[in-house]
């Protein structure tokens, strides 16, 4: 059992915010870093495995740094989502080097390497050089090397990238496993889907900044009460808009810099919409484009930071 | 479970898997090829010499007498091995001890594992000394077969010893001149221009400066433990000719040279050691996320 704390973590890439302020303890169990593109998730992860020291704070492992502490990083395990790898060594190769690096012997090394490939699913690769490898063969023996030591704290960087369909299962298997045997696991990606499907708990990290932590239904009733923005395009732009400004479920109405284009922010979509059907219809509306601009995490994020 | 590489007696295993995973991707890593081209490349002018000396004899009538095959090959030591093979395998191999680890981001893997920073710059840092030591090794006793086999020169069987000797100061000179690459190969973004000045434009000029400039050369300390004392008059004359127009200074004793070189060895590794430990990923990561 493992608890991994973070007290006030900062860390800046000169005038560029990484990772700002965090506190949270990370507990056994598996916990969702979610998060968009450029949200600080890597920069977190490097912080929480050593790889890079925060500018401030301090981040321990069963109170012990991290930083700078080789001695406790046999009991991290991470697969990072950078692609680069030894090309010319086989899948074998890599894990036994990594299994020697943790300290086993030759023979040891190469059996645990062995067993590894087998439970992500590279036995019949093992002997092929990694540049050979696929996206998803690739991602599978990253995976491989985060796992094989049997680490107590696990974080996996977007570990779905690349992944098939078989490969997606087997990865959410092997994550729901270790979350089961007490490990601490920490999965990251900016789709919300994905989390929820390895677990309850998650982390939204934006800007570096971590906004909320908590259970996956009390995010989607986030996403359910924020303000959802459609957007028109018609040749009656201001019939139209006369009309809608008079609906309650209206929160802000403005025109777009397009030509005929219509912003329109509304709390209640659900009876919005079949309002704006009716509308169109009766009134005989032209309408060239109708879509919802922000049905996604990015919106929740930003609502959140408001 | 695993064994905990942090204890003095399990870092074994960490040290020798880096000297032999880095010394087999460093030989074979480009491709098979690469060291067989290497090592017929240094071979040349030799190869030439042979060719160049089958022609006299066969055409200018010159006669065994002439030439001491020995001399010949020490020449080739002083001349190709200490000014370029040496210097210049260096350049190529060293800068990339650790560089190249951290330019792929392959560095992550390595900073992960419970083993001392110390441990992963020196196991990196003795596989390129195995492999240049190894490679430079062949092309020497191929050139001294080459030019010693030469007919009516006579085959230089007793000068073996001369031979190992040869091997240990281009070992040792490629130790130095290796571990000042990898401090220069992640210290500067502009590795190789700095590297190239540090080696052919710093090195060999340093000599002429006024004051104690060339002590802050490997040169003049290499060239300290570097003697074919046992080779004819003609060839130390040469040498001294040859060390009086580089401006070469007086030699240091072949201990404080010995001594020098190793202190140099030791200070690039631990200065590479804390760059890595400190900033291992602030030379290639700037992004945010």
């Amino acid at each position: 059992m493992a608890e991994v704390s973070l007290q006030n973590v900062s860390k800046w890439y000169g005038e560029v915010i990484g990772v700002s302020d965090v506190t949270t303890v990370l507990r056994p169990g598996v916990t969702g870093l979610l998060g968009p593109n450029g949200a600080g998730k890597t920069t977190l992860f490097k912080v929480l495995t050593g790889l890079m020291p925060p500018d401030t704070g301090r981040v321990t492992l069963d109170g012990a740094p991290i930083w700078n502490n080789p001695a406790i990083y046999h009991r991290i395990g991470f697969c990072p989502s950078a692609e680069n790898m030894y090309e010319q060594l086989t899948g074998f190769e890599f894990l036994t080097y990594m299994a020697r690096l943790n300290g086993m012997n030759d023979a040891d090394a190469r059996e645990r390497a062995m067993t590894t490939l087998g439970e992500v699913g590279l036995t019949e690769a093992a002997h092929k050089p990694i540049g050979a490898y696929s996206k998803g063969m690739r991602q599978r023996v990253k995976l491989g090397q985060s796992i094989q030591h049997q680490p107590d704290v696990l974080y996996f960087d977007e570990p779905m990238s690349g992944l098939d369909p078989l490969g997606r299962i087997d990865t959410v298997n092997l994550i729901h496993r270790y979350g089961k045997e007490g490990k601490t696991v920490v999965v990251s990606s900016h789709i919300l889907h994905e989390i929820e499907e390895m677990t309850n708990t998650i982390m939204l990290l934006n800007n570096g900044m971590l906004l909320a932590e908590g259970v996956v239904h009390e995010i989607r009733e986030l996403i359910e009460e924020q303000p959802r923005q459609v957007r028109i395009v018609t040749r009656e732009l201001k019939r139209l808009s006369n009309r809608i400004i008079e609906f309650p479920e209206v929160k802000t109405i403005r025109f777009g810099e397009e030509e005929g284009e219509l912003l329109i922010q509304t709390h209640s979509p659900d009876s919005f919409f079949p309002k704006l059907t009716n509308l169109i219809l009766e009134d005989e509306i032209p309408i060239d484009e109708m879509s919802t601009t922000d049905d996604d995490l990015q919106s929740v994020f930003e609502y959140l930071v408001k | 479970m695993n064994a905990n590489p942090t204890n003095p007696t399990d870092l074994l295993n960490p040290l020798a898997a880096l000297i032999s995973v880095n010394a087999r991707m460093k030989l074979m890593g480009r491709s098979p090829l690469y060291p067989v081209i290497l090592i017929l490349l240094s071979l040349m002018p030799a190869i030439l010499w042979r060719l160049v000396y089958a022609w006299l004899s066969q055409y200018a009538a010159i006669e065994s007498s002439m030439i001491d095959a020995f001399t010949v090959y020490s020449i080739f030591c002083s001349t190709l091995f200490m000014q370029f093979y040496v210097p210049g395998l260096s350049l190529l191999m060293g800068m990339t001890i650790f560089s190249e680890e951290i330019e792929n981001e392959t560095v992550i893997y390595l900073l992960l594992r419970p083993v001392p920073r110390f441990i992963l710059v020196l196991g990196k840092f003795l596989s390129y000394l195995a492999v240049s030591s190894g490679l430079l090794g062949v092309s020497l006793v191929m050139s001294y077969l080459i030019i010693g086999s030469t007919p009516g020169a006579g085959l230089i069987t007793n000068q073996l010893d001369s031979l190992v000797k040869d091997w240990m100061v281009f070992t040792l000179g490629m130790a130095a001149y290796g571990a000042v690459m990898m401090l220069v190969g992640v210290f500067f973004k502009q590795r190789l221009l700095v590297g190239l000045l540090l080696m052919f434009v710093w090195d060999t000029t340093a000599a002429f400066l006024p004051g104690s400039a060339y002590q802050f050369t490997v040169r003049y300390y290499l060239f300290s433990i570097f003697s074919h004392a046992d080779a004819q008059n003609t060839t130390q004359n040469l040498f001294d000719a040859m060390k009086q127009m580089l401006g070469m200074h007086p030699h240091a004793s072949a201990f404080s040279a010995v001594l020098v070189l190793c202190l140099i060895v030791t200070a690039c590794v631990a200065l590479t050691t804390m760059i890595v430990k400190h900033r291992p990923l602030k030379l290639g990561q700037q992004e945010a996320d």
